[in-house]
């Protein structure tokens, strides 16, 4: 771990560069690291992010492994109070179900400084490998960039929170978007002295399997 | 009709019946264009088909004749007459994401003519004249018609059952054109 002190900290300024003298072991320990602060923080200080900060998180999105290199994510930026507001009356609630109005518990949402709706793009996703594209890949790769959105946000000290209970249909008409994009999750972004508290249920026994089930 | 029947008989057909076009014509041969070679198969083409008349004026009010205007006429305005247009639009996005730039500038574009040639192979052998244009402005005509932000218009391609089959014109014999064989 003596190696892990010499990397920047989540609340590093964005001029900081990943020591690159770090050996790769410590490196990986500490994305493993970083990876267990990314729990859902929901309650974020009033401190808005600026474009600089918005651009860097979104380009990590670029560097995400995808089928065919289709890239099929779209991501829509949200900060006018009032889109946060008409957002939150498409969420459903816990089970899935129309919150008639909004869930009052998600106003939090509505409060958030930066709202990104990732999207996929149905049609870039399915255009070389056709249903398994659309259905399995284009979902995978756009997972894969939401967690890297939220690695790199929290290299900038800027803490998250998914929520993907929303009506797809409202949330689309509310967006603008063309027929082949479908909002797929929404990431709440903004800073926060709450510290992420996640604790996994399951064990690694528990799923791991060596070789055979 | 076979397929070089097809080729020898395809003209560029400019005056068309007053007769509509069923749908199902006009879905074969927009099936035909989504059959051309594409680059890495991804597929830039993307339609809009314009057959309401007053949508048709919009558009040939963004075309224009070039040097073979006359008088004040300077749009292609035999494409009134056309039952059906429709616009081939390439979407950069889909080509962008797998070869970047050359993808977006250049690919497109080739997949899409690739794709205006076979509709075009296609109506042919549906006993359908069609035209291949270029002269129009395309960020007029996004403007003109509501075309999808991210979608941009290359070529039109008017379909209609031909008034009557022009004289084919001259072509160069391929010995005229091979420069080279290695």
């Amino acid at each position: 771990m003596r190696g892990a002190q010499k990397v920047a900290s989540p609340l590093a300024p964005i001029q900081v560069e990943t020591d690159r003298s770090v050996k790769p072991e410590t490196a990986i320990m500490s994305i493993l690291d970083q990876l267990k602060q990314i729990a859902c923080v929901s309650e974020f200080d009033d401190r808005p992010i600026d474009d600089q900060v918005l651009t860097r998180i979104v380009e990590a999105a670029s560097w995400t492994p995808s089928a065919a290199e289709a890239q099929p994510w779209e991501i829509i930026a949200v900060r006018d109070p009032e889109r946060k507001v008409a957002m939150v009356r498409t969420l459903l609630d816990s089970h899935l179900r129309p919150s008639h109005g909004g869930d009052v518990r998600r106003n939090w949402l509505a409060q958030s400084p930066l709202i990104l709706v990732v999207c996929l793009d149905h049609t870039r996703a399915k255009v070389r490998y056709g249903e398994m594209g659309e259905k399995l890949f284009g979902i995978q790769d756009t997972g894969a960039a939401i967690q890297n959105l939220r690695l790199v946000a929290l290299e900038h000290g800027v803490k998250s929170c998914l929520v993907r209970e929303f009506d797809h249909a409202q949330m689309a008409e509310l967006l603008q978007l063309p027929r082949h994009v479908e909002p797929l999750t929404l990431i709440a972004f903004g800073y926060s002295s709450v510290e992420a508290r996640r604790q996994p249920g399951l064990l690694l026994d528990e799923y791991l399997h060596y070789e055979t089930w | 009709m076979d397929v070089l029947e097809a080729i020898h008989r395809r003209r560029s057909v400019r005056d068309f019946l007053d007769q509509p076009v069923p749908d199902s014509l006009i879905w074969q041969v927009i099936e035909a264009g989504t059959w051309a070679p594409s680059a890495g198969n991804m597929q830039a083409w993307e339609f809009v088909i314009v057959r309401d008349p007053a949508a048709r004026r919009k558009l040939v009010d963004t075309t224009d004749a070039g040097i073979t205007a006359r008088g004040g006429v300077k749009t292609q305005e035999w494409l009134m007459q056309a039952p059906v247009i429709i616009v081939v639009c390439y979407d950069t996005k889909r080509m962008g994401a797998r070869y970047g730039q050359k993808g977006r500038e250049l690919m497109t574009k080739l997949d899409c003519m690739g794709c205006a040639q076979n509709m075009m192979l296609a109506a042919t052998g549906l006993g359908l004249g069609s035209c291949c244009v270029v002269g129009f402005d395309p960020q007029a005509l996004k403007k003109a018609l509501p075309i999808p932000k991210e979608i941009t218009p290359l070529l039109l391609v008017a379909i209609g059952y031909p008034a009557f089959e022009p004289q084919p014109p001259y072509r160069l014999p391929p010995e005229d054109v091979v420069r080279l064989v290695i």
